[in-house]
């Protein structure tokens, strides 16, 4: 992972968060508090100002400054719930460097920290039932040994599938919970930016390896 | 034997609205005067409605005191804004803040009342988050009945009612207190109720408890106001 990657990676997700904006804040509108959007935006856009900061740390220090940047940055519940991923993903690096067979059980370190801070799991309609989908199916494609392309186009399938079956889930975590059964019906938007997180994520890395 | 504080649990509210936030924290400040160090944190971070750890972790460390801080919020996010902020914080000062599932208003309030009277971080904490009693022992005619004088002289104020109420619920009975002029009786374990009867002085308090260990749990508590709530003091009566 060199740092020209990493800059790049930040530079679309905050891309891909700026564009998605809108659509995140009214998704939030159906089932929470209509601040989804903004307060992501505001977080990676912090995090895009201080990339030529970040790019050039090491991997785990690079990961915990993003994660501290969206706690402080971002507010509400992705802020803590987004920089305890990160951190948690930072925590479970091995010798301080990313590489694809290490990648799973940094997602998983990350996950699990999000599970401790939201007290939840999965099936809550929750970012967890993105998260968890695409980090089983990398873990798979990693254990058949399938190329990238492969990787990349399956982890993002399984991402989607996780989001969208967040529409028929009642919510059971956070203010969307208030709503009990009117809750359902809509994509939870914290699966939403995770999905879109997970796109901008993997195509930095097409990007790169095409 | 007495035991000389220098400080008083302090509280921190922390609400999505800054309006809801210095409300109850004035609230607070009219109940338990400038004794106990209280701050308001809400609010996200252009000012609407949100949460912000940054603003969270500085109220902890300007109210921070050893003998510790009662936190309560309003909503869920609030308690993951809380305890990420709490995190930032050394091991030894994080042990000394607790996260309260107290109501807002009401528990801050409670927690002001009972640590303006002393109350350890323990007794502010159970007394903010205080249950609502059922008892059915409050409505019936039933159950052993014993009467006691309270011989303190500033009656039966927060400390002790919160010990008091500590020592009930170490019973399984089910224990009303009332005063002997009143006629609704109110659970004993319940430290909200206790200290809403503002017994005085010289007042006649009457307990009455049903259960296997009733009679015990009557003994303890009846010698407890009798003796002053085991405090030390120079004018009784």
């Amino acid at each position: 992972m060199n740092a020209k990657l990493f800059e790049l990676m930040i530079f679309e997700c905050q891309k891909i968060i700026n564009d998605n904006q809108r659509y995140l804040t009214e998704l939030d509108s159906k089932i929470g508090d209509a601040d989804h959007g903004n307060n992501l935006n505001r977080g990676f856009q912090s995090i895009y100002e201080l990339s030529s900061e970040i790019s050039q740390m090491s991997p785990s220090a690079a990961l915990k400054k993003t994660g501290m940047t969206l706690v402080m940055k971002v507010g509400g519940a992705s802020g803590p719930l987004y920089g305890s991923f990160f951190m948690g993903m930072a925590k479970h690096i091995k010798n301080d460097s990313i590489i694809l067979e290490h990648l799973p059980a940094m997602l998983w370190g990350g996950i699990e920290d999000v599970q401790k801070r939201g007290k939840s799991e999965a099936g809550q309609k929750t970012m967890l039932d993105t998260l968890i989908p695409a980090a089983k199916q990398l873990e798979n494609e990693i254990e058949q040994g399938s190329c990238n392309k492969d990787i990349i186009e399956n982890v993002i399938k399984a991402a989607e599938v996780g989001c969208e079956s967040t529409k028929t889930m009642k919510a059971l975590k956070g203010r969307a919970s208030y709503l009990g059964e009117r809750s359902i019906g809509h994509i939870d938007p914290g699966a939403m930016s995770s999905l879109l997180l997970i796109k901008a994520i993997c195509n930095s890395i097409d990007v790169k390896n095409e | 034997m007495t035991h000389i504080k220098k400080d008083k649990v302090a509280i921190v509210i922390i609400s999505h609205s800054p309006d809801v936030a210095s409300g109850a924290a004035e609230m607070v400040k009219q109940m338990s005067g400038q004794s106990v160090p209280v701050k308001a944190v809400g609010g996200d971070f252009e000012g609407g409605l949100g949460t912000n750890v940054e603003a969270i972790h500085r109220a902890y460390e300007e109210v921070y005191c050893d003998e510790g801080v009662l936190v309560i919020y309003d909503l869920g996010s609030a308690e993951m804004s809380a305890e990420t902020a709490r995190e930032f914080l050394d091991q030894e000062k994080q042990e000394k803040i607790i996260i309260s599932h107290a109501p807002l208003v009401e528990g801050a309030v409670l927690a002001g009342a009972v640590s303006a009277g002393g109350g350890t971080l323990e007794e502010v904490k159970s007394a903010a988050e205080r249950k609502t009693d059922t008892e059915e022992i409050l409505h019936s005619s039933e159950g052993n009945i014993q009467s006691v004088k309270i011989r303190h002289k500033i009656g039966l104020h927060a400390r002790p009612a919160v010990r008091f109420t500590e020592m009930a619920k170490g019973f399984k009975a089910e224990i009303g207190i009332k005063l002997e002029n009143q006629s609704k009786w109110v659970d004993a374990k319940s430290i909200v109720r206790v200290m809403s009867l503002k017994a005085r002085n010289g007042q006649i308090l009457n307990l009455k408890a049903e259960g296997k260990d009733a009679n015990q749990a009557l003994n303890a508590l009846i010698e407890f106001v009798q003796n002053s709530f085991g405090e030390e003091q120079s004018e009784i009566e």
